[in-house]
């Protein structure tokens, strides 16, 4: 466990949140290719430093993070399982992250598979065999380890190219 | 070799049957990427024809890309259907064309349809419930209405001063029980008892004390009547009684109980007691003699017991007289 002095130790304050006073005339939005340019080139050095392996991790991480941190401004007042993924399907098209779809949703094996459309992280990357959103993988985690406080394992089970690139993932308890 | 490559192709895409990739194209390696390529399409494709939705595409490219599309959007509608049938109204189809159209509109009208089968089934509950104060209403003055009528059916068999049966009532039952009597064959008393001087108990007590008299009177009778027969009140201060099934001796031992009670049993009032005695004339009929349930036959058995009470009365009160319905012969007893 890391014990160093934490200088940006994460919460929703750090992003600061007035946009009126932050961007009166730009805004809230910008383009994905400055979102893509940032992750990317932080995966590059990532990667070059610590190697792919290593990236990823980290990259998944920060996703589950990121999610843990979503539940909770965005997703607090699910009360169930369906209204849950009501709010994640109205929340990521609304904030631009993807077309939220489910195929599954187990609550007996706690076991959810669902896709995601024109995905922020990957909807127009090549169609290789990778699976490259990791990101995303922990990101799904953190939602739904806040929703129900167990230890999700998220996997990015396939991925592809029509167009708008969809991946789709599987949640299931280890 | 190009022509037979072509071919195989051809045949990759429109032949029924698996064609075997062809030998003299074996070094090929772009031929080989292709035919296993369309092989794994076939396969794939064949078994989303045949229902498996959940066959995995190990494909890559653009048709496999749209075939992953088709899979995914069948399979999110399957998801969308299981949660209308879990209850989810909520559910619309954004992707499939004139299919999410008619999804959409299908479960609108299951919707609505339900709704109103709730509305309809909540204003059932409601009737129901009205319907059920309704009758628990009805039933409940339905209960009084009954209470009432027993009440006056009371009323008009029973004397009101002293509860005993009215002189109609009294003829009613007593005929029966001549009936009972003539089919069973067993014998039948009547007993007219009349208090002695009451009209000098009206005169110097009042009528109220006189009333009070009639009603001490019947509770006697009634005490000392406690193995059966009907009592009645047939005038002023005459009762009737009537005693079925016993022989002559033991009427007449019960009826001079009776009698020998009235005389110990004063009436105490706030003032004084009032002492009293009782003259009774007693009709015996045996079941031989013949009995019947008709009026006149009634009357003349009432005819004999009151000739038998004016015995008494000629006897000096405070007597039984008995005599036989037929032969109406005189049988004094007691006298304190
Ligand atoms: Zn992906």
């Amino acid at each position: 466990m890391n014990t160093l002095p934490r200088k940006y130790a994460f919460n929703w304050d750090v992003i600061g949140t007035d946009v009126q006073e932050a961007r009166p005339a730009l805004g809230l939005y910008t383009s994905f290719e400055v979102y893509r340019l940032l992750q990317f080139t932080l995966r590059d050095v990532l990667e070059s430093r610590y190697g792919t392996k290593a990236a990823d991790e980290i990259f998944r991480e920060a996703g589950t993070l990121a999610g843990k941190a979503f539940f909770e401004r965005y997703c607090a007042d699910a009360t169930d399982i369906p209204s849950l993924v009501k709010t994640i399907q109205q929340e990521f098209r609304t904030l631009g992250i993807g077309i939220v779809r489910f195929e599954k949703t187990d609550t007996k094996t706690m076991t959810f598979q669902l896709t995601v459309d024109e995905d922020l992280d990957c909807s127009g990357l090549p169609d290789t065999s990778d699976h490259i959103c990791v990101y995303d993988e922990g990101f799904i985690k953190g939602i739904f380890d806040s929703f129900t406080g167990k230890d999700f394992t998220v996997q990015e089970v396939d991925c592809w190219c029509s167009g708008a690139r969809t991946c789709r993932f599987k949640a299931t308890l280890p | 070799m190009q022509d037979s490559i072509l071919e195989h192709i051809e045949k990759l895409l429109h032949s029924p049957a698996l064609p075997e990739f062809p030998a003299e194209a074996d070094k090929e390696d772009k031929l080989h990427a292709i035919h296993n390529y369309l092989v794994t399409l076939r396969t794939t494709l064949n078994a989303f024809a045949t229902g498996d939705l959940q066959f995995p595409v190990d494909i890559h490219g653009v048709i496999a890309g749209r075939l992953k599309a088709l899979q995914a959007n069948l399979m999110h509608l399957t998801w969308q259907i299981q949660q209308v049938a879990a209850g989810d109204f909520t559910q619309r189809v954004d992707f499939m064309g004139e299919y999410a159209a008619a999804f959409n509109s299908m479960v609108t009208q299951l919707d609505n349809a339900l709704t109103s089968l709730r509305q309809k089934e909540e204003e059932l509950t409601k009737l129901t419930e009205a319907l059920r104060v309704e009758i628990a209403e009805k039933e409940e003055a339905l209960a009084v209405l009954r209470k009432k009528e027993a009440q006056f059916k009371h009323l008009a068999e029973h004397d009101a001063l002293t509860g005993v049966l009215n002189r109609r009532s009294f003829y009613e039952l007593a005929c029966a029980e001549f009936k009972r009597a003539e089919e069973k064959g067993y014998p039948c008393s009547l007993a007219i008892i009349d208090i002695d001087f009451f009209k000098q108990i009206n005169d110097t007590c009042g009528h109220l004390q006189g009333d009070d008299v009639l009603r001490h009177i019947t509770k006697t009778i009634k005490s000392s009547l406690r193995h059966g027969g009907i009592i009645g009140r047939y005038g002023g201060d005459e009762f009737v009684v009537l005693l079925p099934g016993l022989d002559l001796k033991t009427t007449k031992k019960i009826v001079d109980r009776l009698r020998k009670q009235v005389a110990q049993a004063p009436f105490k009032t706030s003032t004084g007691t009032i002492h009293m005695t009782v003259s009774i004339g007693l009709a015996h009929v045996m079941p031989q003699q013949g009995l019947c349930q008709d009026t006149i036959f009634f009357k003349s058995v009432i005819k004999t017991a009151d000739n038998a009470l004016y015995a008494a009365k000629e006897a000096g009160r405070n007597c039984l007289v008995t005599l036989s319905h037929c032969a109406q012969q005189d049988n004094v007893t007691g006298k304190e």
